[in-house]
């Protein structure tokens, strides 16, 4: 009779641990309807151990998703940036660079004399860290050059051109999607 | 009859010839020291055409996107590559020691020059051609600080002189045309 009752009580908490096992494994799933493709990283200097990258996020459900955040067993930390472009003059010191629409004065190419020179400096540039990327339902995000893009820090082998990262995007609802990106070269 | 013909095609040949580019009010003389740690000084790459920019190496887009794109203009340039200089001035020298530049110029197929110093040298040099730049926190972020920098691409003649101010988005084309231009001025 003791040894029923024991036997019961160990099936039960292995069911329980096998419960328990299921449902992690389904909240880390990766996601079938978001796929990412074209997925790459620049190779940096020698010195660095930093680098970006860049990748085409498409989502195939009917419900928008968020990239939260981001990991890698190939560095040691890896975050979602933004390149903001700001037209001179409108900085916002206070909070950092102010989300602001891309430099568009027409100004592109050769000097226009006189109306250059009253901003020389052209638009200012500046990466900053964001808390999600936002990929509209039946849509897809560019992370591309100018844009966004992950920040890979403390990069745990050198890269050459083709060298594969592997990098793991975790979404809002608990799901991840698998990266392989390639390397390429600066030029 | 014949002598007032070629007068006048003589004439008109002279009208049609490109108006000179104007000297532009930015720029001028500077010493930093370069990537070989050596004191540099801009007035003495006389007789040479100069790109000048602005930047920092742990920048992961606009500067090795510039980077990219002055080696695809070296290599239009082809024979006269070795007229041209690019100097890339560091906003960041806290990072930006002259090794650290040299590494990150090895990346490009480029004839560069990183140029850093002392803040207020730099300071000096950012305020002469218009350029600006900031150093932002980023507490939450690996890289613990950014720096927002303008991203004009100047081009100076083989007097020293700021002609073209080419803004982010000038194309390769656009570039090379502009340099071909002042190696091809006599003033």
């Amino acid at each position: 009779m003791v040894k029923t009752r024991m036997r019961s009580m160990d099936l039960g908490v292995v069911a329980l641990l096998g419960a328990c096992v299921v449902s992690c494994a389904v909240l880390a799933a990766d996601n079938p309807n978001v796929i990412v493709h074209d997925a790459w990283v620049r190779v940096p200097a020698p010195s660095k151990t930093d680098t970006a990258a860049y990748m085409v996020i498409e989502n195939k459900s009917a419900s928008a998703r968020s990239v939260i955040s981001a990991s890698s067993n190939d560095a040691a930390k890896v975050e979602l940036h933004e390149m903001k472009v700001m037209s001179p003059g409108k900085m916002d010191a206070k909070d950092g660079m102010s989300s602001m629409s891309k430099d568009n004065d027409g100004m592109s190419g050769m000097s226009k004399g006189a109306d250059k020179e009253k901003e020389p400096g052209g638009s200012m540039m500046s990466m900053m860290p964001v808390a999600k990327i936002e990929v509209p339902a039946n849509s897809r995000v560019s992370l591309a050059p100018n844009g966004y893009h992950l920040m890979l820090f403390g990069l745990k082998s050198k890269l050459s051109a083709g060298s594969k990262v592997k990098v793991t995007l975790q979404l809002d609802d608990g799901s991840t999607v698998p990266v392989t990106a390639s390397a390429r070269a600066s030029e | 009859m014949r002598g007032i013909i070629l007068g006048l095609v003589a004439l008109t040949c002279l009208g049609c010839q490109r108006a000179e580019l104007p000297v532009l009010s930015v720029g001028g003389d500077f010493a930093l020291t370069d990537h070989d740690n050596r004191p540099f000084q801009l007035s003495s790459l006389r007789g040479k055409a100069v790109l000048v920019f602005f930047g920092y190496t742990t920048c992961p887009d606009a500067c090795p996107t510039t980077l990219s794109k002055l080696s695809a203009v070296y290599k239009r340039l082809g024979k006269d590559a070795a007229r041209v200089k690019t100097l890339y001035i560091s906003v960041d020298p806290q990072r930006d020691t002259p090794q650290v530049l040299k590494e990150d110029l090895s990346n490009f197929r480029i004839n560069a020059l990183g140029l850093t110093g002392t803040k207020a040298e730099i300071d000096k040099v950012v305020a002469q051609y218009g350029a600006s730049y900031q150093i932002i926190p980023t507490p939450e972020s690996e890289a613990k600080y950014t720096v927002a920098h303008s991203t004009t691409l100047y081009a100076l003649d083989r007097a020293g002189r700021t002609r073209i101010l080419f803004s982010y988005d000038a194309s390769v084309d656009e570039i090379t045309a502009g340099l071909r231009r002042i190696l091809a001025s006599s003033s």
